[in-house]
């Protein structure tokens, strides 16, 4: 609303920092597409005084494939890996949106085993997601070393994946109805392992990071957004959570068996980038709290079918809903119009990373150029999904 | 053979007796002997920095749970070879708009400041060391200084923004980090009473101790220096990948980009030895050994101490990759923030309470002194005078400087995250209530 | 008044009957969906002279088993409602031929099966009641009486559709007021249905975190017509009406930025409305963005290296 004025200020008090002695000029500085830092290729164009941001825009678009116009054209079934595509980091999440919404629409009902089946996987992408974000924000901040720690980790839920649905990346996790296959054998164990073997290695993390100075240094106190500024400019998910702004849709519009979890939604205090790493970090360890309890609960409903009665075409009646879960970037949502064909008339994917973006700005003015990079980190955006 | 272990002369006497007599004395000492050992020190120096790259990718891979190059040579061992082939072989790429001549010259700067530092390093005892500046200190912070000039050179004439921010946080860094260096050095001088590489490990030699144990702070600070000195993590914001694309080198290409290259990690080694020199002893490896040695087997000794004074550079250079990945990167301001708020008034502090230590030292203890001036270098001989000296050091200076910092950096941003992050929230919080009031 | 309409007042399910057309306030909803993709299709631009190719390929293809969604149960059981859907053994390969047919972008391929050769049954539609008594729909209209058209629970999902005159005070009362605190800007988005009147409908998607409830606003718009941009109230809508427009070609007024954001500047037409193909190339864009120029008579250019 107000960014204006703020910003001003913001320009303001960044001005009155150095008294100009000569004659100076603002620089533009152009950060990407193909910049190490900007996760993709978003380019953020800078408006620098000294190494200080005044003013920037974001130019996104370069990977936009249409996605919300190709799904017009296709069936139901075939859409789904489109949405494997668009947040790539996280396609077990966003499958698990479309088929959803789909069933919302059809009135279908998931068999529990299907559903728990369902948390546990999307749990399990929602750690690798974090993983990388982990990963690539301490690049971006100078300490490789737990990239590569992130991705050993993010390596076992990857061989899950691979073990179940024969792909890494782009998954294809869900079918609508629940799934085409139960379990593996060793699925289980397999889980069971990862989440025994993981509170040690977040642990790793925290010793090297949390009590960090210059990881403190260099998060505290940087991208501050009040609680207030968040739900104005539409943070979801951890960014907002940062804030102390306590929204998850997990808690608040339970979807699949997550009534039945418990679980604690982390909230940050003062909404800077150190509370948003924490709160990530605490968010792996509470999804790794869910999928033990999803894992109990499976073996409860051993035998049961995983797939709801499917009609062999896919033809949702007349109809529009809105469904959203809380995806591992934020709010996801599909906005879903049928017509009563095996095509939806619309589809329109709500995207976290779009909106989280937007938020840039606002958070970046005023401070250096090093910290446009830990900003863009914090918010973990993935430009497969802003782009679309 | 054993005639030639024991020859006082060295592989110097030798040289000049298989030489023909019809070639003076002083062309094969002063010019000859010279010229093969700055051959061999160059060529050890070269591979060893071609050697220290792959140490680095190794160093990096154990730490982070990789194995690093494995492919070329056994457990990669000619990866270094590889590399420098291939960048050889590549395309020199200079950018249409780049000053030429500038750009061109700017990374032998870099190159040529590093290796002639080479030349004064004191690499062992008796005929090891090339030659013997009396102000060798002075000469090598010089140069060090020359080498930045080639990398704010280079971040100029590329004629790019991403190398022109790396050039200028370059300068800024080695006008703050350079001076907390030099004055990091005053410490151990004080004791040495000489600027020359020799003179210094000599009195670390004489007084049977290394300098790092009396001059512990002036170590941590010369070697943070030392870390920001030669752009490395976590002060590597010249070359930062993440924000600068790699900084001052981004437009370089191929066999330009690897003098850089070599420049670099030639200039960790040159910091390295300075601290091995100054702080560690040089090639000291202390003991009864060593002097038995040093009076019999010269030669023997010599050889010895080459590779002591080797090994302990390699230690220092583990540490500098050690630290590149284990710690984030400092911001611009945080790094201008250590340099001038703490790295500089610790290292003042330190000399000033070294000469405070100094004046009671010798002083206050009546009659028997705790320190003894042995004209060419001051040495606190005997067990209690060390104790004092270490025992002042190592607890009174680093507490004194402590105080000192902590008072001084009281309200500095980033000297208490923690209240900084209370007083933030507090502040936000009165903010709130204000505008509620509103 | 809060209590009793949350249980959606079935009494008003009757004026709304079950899936046929229905007279003209059900017309916004029923007709423009299912009209949608049967005029679709013959306004394809220029470019895809494609004809519906569907008839020959449904012809040949039904042999083939279905392969898109045997789920191993549900292969089993054909299920009431859907079932009625999936008619023929004709309509079966319909997936598989889109995918064969996607190059055309056509959407000729479903809606003329009901029409044509199927019975002339409407496919069902969802559960949607009236909610005239909801408390939200009648502070709205008690507050701006001329603004709301109607409201709907759509399965169980609060629609209100508003005049596109009042959006502005309509966010403001929503975000503003304590009985409603919507205060977060979920999505704004847009449909088209080409054959409706009013062509578009701007959708936005509110959400109140401290009262945990979800409503959507629809804004018809007619061809041309702009709707008040609502970035004054929640940032968040500057990108998201900069999609709409980038994408719909709608206008918001008092918008302080309004540039496409996805496209490139100075493309031309509006991708997601139905008339725009689904495979299209504007080579005359990409030559004047690529630098490409028309080469020379005779010009051998197969790429040979000399």
């Amino acid at each position: 609303m107000s960014i204006t004025e703020k910003d001003i200020l913001k320009i303001a008090e960044a001005r009155t920092r150095i008294e100009p002695m000569f004659d100076t000029q603002e620089m533009t500085l152009n950060m990407g597409p193909q910049h190490p830092s900007t996760h993709g290729v978003l380019r953020v164009v800078l408006k620098l005084d000294g190494e200080t941001v005044i003013d920037l825009d974001c130019d996104i678009g370069y990977l936009h494939r249409g996605v919300e116009k190709i799904a017009e054209n296709r069936t139901y079934p075939m859409i789904a890996p489109y949405h494997d595509r668009t947040d790539y980091i996280a396609a077990v999440s966003n499958g698990l949106c479309w088929v959803e919404t789909v069933e919302k629409v059809m009135g279908l009902e998931v068999p529990k085993r299907a559903q728990y089946i369902r948390i546990i996987l999307t749990e399990l992408n929602r750690i690798t997601s974090h993983l990388l974000w982990l990963g690539t924000h301490c690049i971006d901040l100078g300490a490789f070393t737990i990239f590569l720690y992130a991705f050993r980790e993010r390596e076992e839920i990857l061989k899950i994946f691979e073990n179940y649905f024969g792909a890494r990346l782009t998954t294809h996790a869900f079918r609508i109805g629940g799934f085409w296959w139960d379990t593996y054998p060793g699925f289980e164990e397999q889980v069971k392992f990862f989440c025994d073997y993981f509170p040690e290695k977040i642990k790793e993390y925290e010793i090297i990071l949390n009590e960090n100075r210059i990881w403190l240094q260099r998060t505290v106190g940087i991208g501050l957004i009040s609680p207030e500024d968040a739900v104005d400019i539409g943070l979801t998910g951890p960014p907002l959570r940062g804030s102390g702004v306590n929204y998850d849709i997990r808690k608040a519009m339970p979807y699949e068996a997550y009534e039945e979890m418990d679980f604690i939604v982390p909230l940050g205090k003062a909404g800077d980038t150190y509370d948003r790493f924490l709160v990530r970090m605490e968010e792996m360890k509470q999804s790794r709290n869910i999928v033990l309890q999803a894992l109990d609960k499976l073996k409860e409903t051993e035998g049961q079918p995983v797939i709801a009665k499917v009609p062999k075409v896919i033809k949702p009646p007349i109809g529009e809903v809105y469904h959203s879960i809380e995806g591992p970037k934020g709010e996801l949502g599909i906005f879903l119009v049928s017509d009563g064909t095996n095509k939806p008339s619309r589809m329109r994917i709500r995207p976290p990373s779009f909106i989280n973006l937007q938020a840039l700005r606002q958070m970046c003015i005023g401070h250096l150029v090093a910290d446009v990079v830990a900003i863009i980190g914090t918010l973990d955006i993935v430009l497969g999904e802003i782009d679309r | 053979m054993t005639n030639l272990l024991m020859q006082i002369a060295g592989p110097a006497g030798w040289l000049r007796s298989v030489l023909p007599q019809s070639i003076s004395d002083s062309v094969v000492y002063d010019v000859i002997w010279p010229l093969i050992q700055i051959a061999v020190a160059l060529f050890i120096v070269m591979t060893l920095v071609a050697y220290l790259t792959l140490a680095e990718r190794k160093i990096s891979a154990w730490i982070q749970s990789r194995m690093g190059p494995m492919r070329v040579g056994p457990w990669g061992l000619l990866q270094p070879a590889a590399d420098g082939l291939k960048l050889l072989i590549k395309e020199d790429i200079i950018p249409l708009l780049a000053d030429k001549a500038v750009f061109t010259i700017a990374p032998i700067v870099s190159m040529v400041a590093a290796i002639t530092v080479l030349v004064i390093i004191p690499y062992g005892a008796g005929w090891a060391p090339i030659t013997d500046v009396n102000i060798a200190l002075l000469f090598i912070l010089a140069f060090s200084s020359v080498g930045t000039l080639g990398i704010i050179l280079g971040g100029w004439a590329s004629n790019s923004k991403y190398p022109l921010l790396g050039a200028l946080r370059s300068s800024a860094q080695m006008i703050s980090y350079e001076v907390a260096m030099g004055l990091a050095l005053i410490g151990p001088l004080m004791w040495s009473k000489t600027l020359s590489m020799v003179g210094i490990v000599n009195a670390q030699n004489g007084d049977h101790i290394w300098y790092v144990f009396y001059q512990p702070l002036g170590f941590l600070i010369y070697f943070v220096c030392a870390l920001a000195e030669t752009n490395r993590a976590p002060f590597d914001l010249p070359e930062a990948e993440s924000e600068l694309t790699g900084g001052f080198h981004t437009e370089y290409s191929g066999f330009r980009f690897s003098l850089y290259f070599i420049a670099e990690y030639a200039a960790m080694f040159t910091v390295s030895a300075i601290a091995v020199t100054v702080f560690l002893g040089g090639w000291d490896f202390g003991g009864l050994i060593g002097h038995f040695l040093a009076n019999t087997h010269q030669n023997v000794y010599t050889v010895i101490s080459i590779i002591v004074f080797f090994g302990k550079v390699l230690l220092l250079l583990w540490a500098f990759m050690w630290f590149r990945w284990t710690f984030p990167r400092y911001r611009y301001d945080q790094l201008m923030d250590v340099g001038w708020k703490w790295l500089i008034p610790a290292s003042l502090a330190n000399i000033v309470l070294t000469g405070v230590w100094f004046v009671i030292g010798i002083s206050i203890p009546d009659g028997k002194p705790f320190l003894k001036n042995y004209g060419t270098y001051i040495a606190a001989p005997g067990f209690p005078a060390k104790a004092y000296v270490i025992g002042s050091a190592f607890l009174v200076t680093i507490t004194l400087t402590a105080i000192l910092l902590s008072s001084i950096n009281k309200h500095s941003r980033d000297f208490n995250l923690r209240t900084q992050r209370q007083l933030q929230l507090q502040k936000r919080a009165e903010r709130l209530a204000e505008a509620g009031n509103m | 008044m809060a209590d009793e309409n949350k249980s959606d007042g079935s009494d008003v399910a009757p004026d709304k009957p079950a899936g046929t057309g229905a007279p003209e306030e059900d017309k916004y909803k029923t007709q423009p969906l299912s009209a949608v993709p049967a005029d679709a299709a013959p306004k394809l631009p220029e470019t895809k002279p494609e004809p519906p190719a569907k008839t020959e390929a449904e012809t040949t293809e039904p042999p083939k088993p279905v392969a898109e969604k045997p789920v191993k149960p549900a292969a089993s059981a054909g299920e009431a409602k859907p079932a009625a859907e999936a008619k023929t053994p004709g309509e079966k390969p319909a997936p598989k031929q889109a995918a064969e047919a996607k190059a055309a972008g056509d959407k000729p391929t479903p809606t003329p099966k009901p029409a044509a050769k199927a019975p002339p049954k409407k496919p069902p539609e969802v559960e949607t009641i009236a909610i005239p008594d909801d408390p939200l729909v009648v502070a709205l209209k008690g507050k701006f009486p001329d603004t709301v058209i109607d409201a709907f629970a759509i399965l169980k999902q609060k629609v209100i559709r508003i005049n596109r005159s009042a959006v502005l005070d309509v966010c403001r009362y929503l975000r503003d007021d304590s009985a409603q605190q919507y205060n977060f800007l979920t999505d704004v988005t847009a449909l088209h249905h080409p054959k409706a009147d009013k062509k578009f409908e701007v959708i936005y998607v509110l959400y109140s975190i401290p009262r945990n409830e979800r409503v959507r606003l629809k804004v018809p718009l007619a061809e041309g017509e702009s709707v008040q941009s609502i970035t004054s109230l929640w940032s968040t809508a500057n990108w998201l009406e900069r999609e709409v427009y980038d994408m719909f070609g709608i206008t918001f007024e008092g918008h302080p930025d309004l540039r496409r954001i996805l496209l490139p500047e100075d493309w031309v037409g509006y991708p997601l409305r139905k008339e725009y193909p689904l495979e299209y190339e504007d080579n005359e864009w990409v030559a004047k963005h690529l630098d490409i120029r028309p080469l020379a008579e005779g010009a051998d250019y197969t790429g040979k290296f000399e």
